[in-house]
């Protein structure tokens, strides 16, 4: 891992196009901007592993009977 | 052709020849390596389907359309989330959750926080992550 000390409003630059800056240093956390372009997702880290987790189990998961799925189906209320 | 020798081993479905390819360009998350799927439809799924990976066997996802749950559910998703797969056409969203069945209907979950949406013109798709929507990666479907 590559690492950096920055001072608040210093930037740092990842490929041509993603840059990150320090905007504010508090006790125990940072305020950090993100520019870069649309195509690139800017998520909080957490939030992805519970995403990949929850995909992970769904590819793990079994699928069902017919009637078990009908059964399901027939319980869902669009709301 | 890859494809004609993908199958899926769980719901024991065989590709058909209008199975069309579906391209995620940055896989699924926790799945990049996976790029390339079919949407896989049968009597014995419906309304679910199976988006399948036609990479390994053993990478499928059962899925349901969001709106067939959450009815305003495309309006959830943020414009340049659409714009980024070339959707301008409002008028044909399509998103999908992918579903996880529980031991019962009631534990039967959609994780509607991070939806599948896909351009079906250009057969490309992108798994993305709705933050601040209040939305659950395990949202009961009943």
């Amino acid at each position: 891992m590559l690492v950096v000390t920055r001072k608040k409003d210093e930037k740092l630059i990842i490929g041509n196009e993603i840059e990150i800056q320090v905007l504010r240093i508090g006790r125990d956390n940072v305020r950090l901007g993100i520019k870069a372009p649309a195509h690139i997702s800017i998520y909080r880290y957490e939030i992805y592993e519970a995403i990949k987790n929850e995909n992970v189990s769904a590819v793990t998961s079994q699928i069902p009977d017919k009637e078990t799925l009908e059964k399901i189906s027939k319980g869902i209320k669009a709301e | 052709m890859k494809a004609m020798q993908a199958y899926d081993y769980r719901a024991q479905l065989k590709l058909k020849s209008q199975d069309a390819i579906i391209h995620f360009d940055e896989g699924l998350i926790g799945f990049s390596e996976f790029k390339d799927y079919v949407l896989m439809e049968s009597e014995s799924l419906a309304p679910f389907r199976l988006l399948q990976s036609l990479d390994s066997a053993k990478v499928g996802f059962l899925v349901l359309e969001a709106a067939s749950v959450i009815h305003n559910y495309y309006e959830l998703v943020p414009p340049r989330e659409w714009e980024s797969l070339g959707i301008k056409d409002k008028a044909k969203p399509l998103a999908f959750v992918i579903v996880v069945i529980g031991s019962s209907p009631q534990a039967s979950t959609g994780n509607f926080q991070a939806p599948l949406l896909i351009n079906y013109e250009r057969m490309i798709g992108k798994q993305m992550i709705l933050t601040d929507s209040g939305l659950s990666v395990r949202q009961p479907l009943t």
